[in-house]
């Protein structure tokens, strides 16, 4: 495994209790940077409801990562896996006078799987049943599989801010990163032939604005900064408060998308009475996705929880709640709409 | 790296400078034949423009050269329409596992790649010269050091033509053809040979290798006139 030359490591932090399924983020990212010939069924920013199949469908199961150090090669997505981008009868349902007969629908091969296919469904039985959402992006992870797996030397990882990016002059296509990625955030370009993937807004980063995602998502569920930086909200959260832990930490890639875990409602017993014991997303699937660590950031978050409701004050809670969205995004707090972008 | 020089080599084929305008050209198509295989190049040795574009430069060389630069494997792109890049993958990319049998890169046989692309970029700087953007190759690949070596022999026939000195690009030539070049591609050939190249890159390495070692002699050759 090799390590990072990265001086300083860009991260994000989204707080699942605050993120409410909307895909603003998704919108935002694909009106910016996903819209040429070839992208249409790019999605660099994914909502997805958990527990569920995800995109693309049942990437946990698709292998990748690091074992004993080394990269393991992974399954390939295919565009399937992902979900086409499909076409629609607009044509015929708005301007051949058939609105009254013919219903919307995808034109050509029935799809079985997009996207955001099992959206809300989640697990559990009612009442207890359980879902929530999980937005991801390219992890622009410490030790990139990726960077490691490409023959090419095509994907780098910035010194400066430790993003890491795909040369498309040096791909050449062959996609051992998309096998080698474990979190299978990087798609594959039919047309111009190169692999694609989450650039974590860098030209925007480098105006001092907070990626689109983080900068449009209504809930406030995104804190962006640099890891090393006391002064910011990432390195509150995941350094200070240990309540922002990584996605799946045992594919040994040291991701840099951290995540707030969810705390649940307690579940109702067989005779329909709270059952405090019990929260609704059993602990046990939260290890699947979060590891260990994700106990004592529930602990944190409920205790610091439990002092707000007592009437103190929560430093923690002022920080995830985001009074000031500015504060969310220091030193990437910049108007875009003030820059001038050449 | 690219420069002016291949819409401007005609200009020197006048008088002692042409052959070392040839040399440079020389340089410049094994850099393109070397190259990945598009489809511009695949077509252009289904063509026998390869061939004949080999042939005729080499025709003007100072020397002669053992190998004959028009053998008919150099107009073999194979009966796929992507035989040869499939094996350019194969035999210089990827390979299988642990990595291509023949990487092209100068640092993968010399061993300490970044110490190894720091010393091409040194040589590149010290001329003037960076990297294009975009790069589609490390400043380590063969191509690149081609590249290199056919500007350093146009600034020498261009310094012929002006009566100039050309000792420092003689002296850099005979340098980075050494620790470039020759410092592993007999290696790289004769690893070649055993992995079931298609023709035309037994061929191309076998006739590249004939004109580098030519290359090293006559440099030697020039290097004593000089002194």
């Amino acid at each position: 495994m090799s390590v990072t030359t990265a001086k300083r490591q860009l991260a994000m932090v989204m707080d699942l209790n605050k993120c409410l399924g909307c895909h603003t983020c998704t919108i935002a990212c694909k009106r910016l940077w996903t819209r040429e010939e070839g992208m249409e069924y790019m999605w660099w920013n994914t909502v997805n409801t958990q527990p569920g199949g995800g995109t693309p469908r049942n990437w946990e199961e698709m292998g990748g990562g690091y074992r004993d150090g080394k990269v393991r090669p992974g399954k390939l997505p295919s565009r399937k896996d992902f979900g086409e981008a499909w076409e629609f009868n607009y044509d015929e349902v708005f301007y051949k006078g058939k609105g009254d007969s013919v219903h919307l629908k995808v034109v050509g091969e029935e799809p079985d799987w997009g996207p955001n296919w099992d959206e809300d469904q989640g697990a559990g039985v009612y009442p207890n049943s359980y879902y929530f959402y999980l937005p991801r992006i390219c992890n622009h992870c410490t030790h990139p599989a990726c960077l490691e797996s490409c023959p090419r030397k095509a994907i780098i990882k910035r010194e400066d801010d430790g993003v890491v990016l795909i040369d498309e002059e040096r791909c050449r296509g062959y996609r051992f990163c998309m096998e080698a990625c474990p979190y299978k955030k990087i798609y594959f370009n039919e047309s111009t032939k190169v692999a694609q993937k989450c650039i974590f807004c860098f030209p925007r980063i480098e105006k001092g604005v907070a990626p689109a995602c983080a900068r449009q998502c209504p809930g406030r569920v995104r804190f962006v900064g640099y890891l090393d930086d006391p002064a910011g909200p990432i390195h509150k959260l995941v350094k200070t408060w240990k309540v922002a832990i990584p996605l799946h930490p045992e594919f040994g890639t040291e991701p840099n998308v951290f995540y707030v875990p969810p705390i649940a409602p307690p579940q109702f017993d067989a005779e329909g009475n709270i059952d405090e014991t019990n929260p609704r997303i059993p602990t046990e699937y939260l290890h699947s996705l979060f590891g260990p660590a994700v106990d004592g950031a529930l602990e944190t978050l409920k205790a610091e929880m439990a002092k707000t409701r007592g009437g103190a004050k929560s430093e923690l809670m002022d920080l995830l709640i985001a009074y000031k969205w500015t504060d969310m995004f220091k030193p990437f707090d910049k108007d875009p709409a003030k820059i001038i972008w050449t | 790296m690219t420069t002016a020089a291949a819409a401007e080599i005609s200009d020197l084929r006048q008088g002692f400078e042409s052959q070392t305008a040839r040399r440079s050209e020389l340089y410049r198509l094994l850099a393109t034949a070397f190259g990945f295989p598009s489809a511009d190049l695949r077509k252009a040795v289904s063509a026998g423009e390869v061939r004949a574009a080999l042939a005729e430069t080499a025709g003007g060389l100072p020397y002669s050269l053992a190998i004959p630069f028009d053998a008919p494997a150099l107009a073999d792109a194979g009966t796929g329409e992507d035989t040869l890049e499939t094996e350019y993958i194969r035999l210089f990319d990827v390979g299988a596992g642990s990595g291509p049998p023949c990487p092209l890169y100068v640092g993968n046989w010399r061993g300490d790649r970044l110490g190894v692309m720091e010393e091409c970029l040194r040589f590149y700087d010290h001329f003037g010269l960076g990297l294009p953007e975009p790069r589609p190759e490390l400043p380590d690949h063969l191509t690149v050091a081609l590249e290199f070596l056919h500007y350093l022999t146009f600034r020498q026939a261009e310094a012929l033509r002006a009566s100039a000195p050309c000792g420092d690009y003689v002296r850099a030539q005979r340098d980075f053809l050494d620790r470039a070049v020759l410092s592993w591609f007999p290696r790289m050939t004769s690893k070649l040979s055993g992995e079931s190249p298609p023709p035309y890159y037994v061929t191309l390495a076998s006739l590249a290798l004939a004109f580098f070692e030519a290359e090293k002699a006559y440099l030697a050759d020039l290097a004593k006139t000089a002194a």
